[in-house]
């Protein structure tokens, strides 16, 4: 209710501020590209390929020095698992900015607001931002990203100018946005329940200085699985489906990171530890992990529009028992739990407007593919599984 | 044992593609580098200037570090409260290269990359783009929150003094 008031808002404005000049400001980008596994469903669970298309396109109008009214309309084709069927309001907020001492600033966000996140979750869905076009799973899960990327509330963030540096603080509350994917990605296919009990909040703490950024973040989010009639959901030791009963997910998310810039190289590093809860879904169920993940990451700078970015990454479905055996009678391998990835990723800026990127990612393990609740034959087809994209860019 | 070296050999295989790809990505890339023309800094000085009538609004002067910040999308707000209004050249010009490279420490495209995550995420305006000095000094003429970055022969340093409060200059 409180997004669709400030979407409505936001249009409002955008067409009072039609005739505004420079108050109004638009932007957008068109990705275009295409994903290849030799094994496995990352990008497609009937065959190996799958095309790329993501599409964003952003309005903003400052009404006067301090409210900014803005916001996002993407859409996103990307492999099987997150594919939107229609285009979707990555964001729609207003913001005001001020600053309530020296040194600082302070915004407060209203509407549906992006989740400041680890190093990249602010602008995951922003192609020309990512430093590939698939992003450290470690960290990043693509089968989870819309449940992190924004949530309909609100977010205050603070900005202490100190003299080494600048203190950011970001908390953010409200409800998460649970799409049509979420049950393909959770529970298979043979699901049509409905969530409810959607609340998340999020918590960022980072110091960045010209060469350095470090910090930490939170999210929470619970939400509940009311099932419908003939919902059925693999159930692991049978290895078939099973008529599905309520359930719920509680999940955790700690991330820690670090980014250092010198000269013509960027370091980054980032862990990720979450906390899972899941109880129901199937008659007696109920499961408790832990998930971790880390990875390392360098990028280099070739010339000012060329640079290659090269990653280590692991992944542990279950931190606890990162060798990935279970139980006794897990009918799935142990490296279903497990993921390595190590990966080289290139992007080349054509001219100001166009970019080129590709991707080569070698992954051992099969940890971080959906579905996220029990594995599946597809999602186990090969341990060892090459995954590799290319995508042309244009942005204006 | 035949399971591990058939596993071994697969797994040769996807790096043997995945070596060749990136070989076919390199030659492209490659290709167009050489094409590529590079930039020399010239002799003429690049000055980062603002509206004349800021400093009077303002309760402290604004430093070449405020500046760095506003540009890095860092900070928005002016001392005074009002968000500064960025100006730039075309990310290719020679002043963009110059002011990127010198003074944000980074090539133009990455200075783009993070006005793009800022803006995108809603959290920014993008600068405003315009293609020559006179259409910047026009600008900031007319603009009392408005700063930008312009390469100048020497000779003309001391007409653009009496116009417009010179926050830096760099040779």
């Amino acid at each position: 209710m409180l997004s669709r008031l400030l979407i409505s808002s936001l249009a409002i404005m955008l067409c009072h501020a039609a005739s505004a000049g420079e108050k109004l400001d638009f932007d957008g980008f068109v990705g275009l590209g295409f994903m290849t596994e030799s094994a496995n469903n990352f990008a497609a669970v009937d065959g190996d390929s799958n095309e790329i298309v993501e599409i964003g396109l952003r309005a903003s109008y400052s009404l006067n020095e301090n409210i900014m009214f803005t916001g996002q309309i993407g859409l996103r084709r990307f492999g099987d698992f997150a594919t939107e069927k229609k285009p979707r309001i990555d964001y729609a907020q207003m913001n005001y900015t001020t600053s309530w001492w020296k040194n600082s600033e302070q915004v407060i966000s209203i509407g549906r607001v992006k989740n400041q996140l680890g190093l990249y979750n602010l602008a995951r869905d922003i192609t020309l931002s990512r430093p590939s076009i698939i992003l450290p799973q470690s960290a990043y899960l693509e089968l989870l990203r819309n449940l992190f990327l924004s949530s309909d509330g609100i977010a205050i963030s603070s900005h202490s100018y100190l003299k080494t540096g600048i203190l950011s603080a970001t908390l953010s509350a409200g409800q998460i946005k649970i799409d049509d994917n979420f049950n393909h990605v959770m529970l298979d296919e043979f699901t049509a329940g409905n969530w409810s009990e959607r609340s998340s909040i999020s918590a960022d703490l980072r110091y960045a200085t010209d060469a350095l950024i470090m910090g930490v973040s939170f999210h929470r989010i619970n939400p509940q699985y009311n099932t419908a009639p003939n919902d059925r959901i693999p159930f692991v030791p049978i290895g078939s489906n099973v008529p599905a009963i309520n359930g719920k997910l509680e999940m955790d998310s700690y991330f820690a990171f670090a980014q250092y810039t010198k000269n013509k190289f960027e370091f980054s590093a980032e862990y990720s530890y979450r906390e899972v809860d899941i109880t129901g879904f199937t008659p007696g169920q109920s499961l408790d992990r832990s998930m971790e993940g880390f990875y390392v990451q360098t990028k280099y700078l070739l010339s000012t529009s060329w640079s290659f970015t090269a990653r280590y990454e692991d992944f542990y479905r279950l931190a606890e028992n990162k060798n990935g055996v279970q139980t006794p009678f897990f009918t799935f391998p142990d490296w279903y739990n497990n993921a390595r990835t190590v990966s080289l990723s290139t992007a080349y800026n054509i001219n100001p407007h166009w970019t080129l990127m590709a991707d080569v990612h070698l992954v051992k393990g099969s940890g971080f593919l959906a579905p996220f609740a029990t594995p599946t034959l597809d999602s186990t087809e090969k341990q060892n599984w090459t995954l590799s994209a290319i995508q042309l860019i244009y942005s204006f | 044992m035949i399971r591990l070296i058939l596993a071994t050999l697969k797994h040769d295989y996807f790096v043997k593609k995945a070596v060749f790809f990136l070989k076919l990505i390199t030659g492209i890339f490659g290709l167009s580098a050489a094409v590529c023309q590079s930039v020399h800094a010239s002799n003429n000085i690049l000055l980062i200037i603002a509206n004349k009538q800021m400093t009077a609004k303002l309760s402290e002067p604004i430093s070449l570090d405020d500046v760095l910040s506003f540009y890095a999308m860092k900070r928005k707000l002016l001392s005074n409260g009002e968000r500064a209004t960025l100006l730039t050249h075309q990310l290719d010009s020679e002043a963009s290269i110059l002011f990127c490279k010198h003074l944000l420490d980074s090539f133009p495209y990455q200075v783009k990359r993070k006005w793009d995550v800022a803006v995108f995420s809603g959290r920014a305006i993008r600068p405003i783009t315009l293609d020559t000095n006179q259409a910047i000094f026009t600008y900031i003429g007319e603009n009392e929150n408005a700063i930008g970055y312009v390469l100048v022969d020497s000779t003309q340093i001391n007409q653009i003094e009496e116009n417009f409060h010179v926050i830096a200059t760099f040779n």
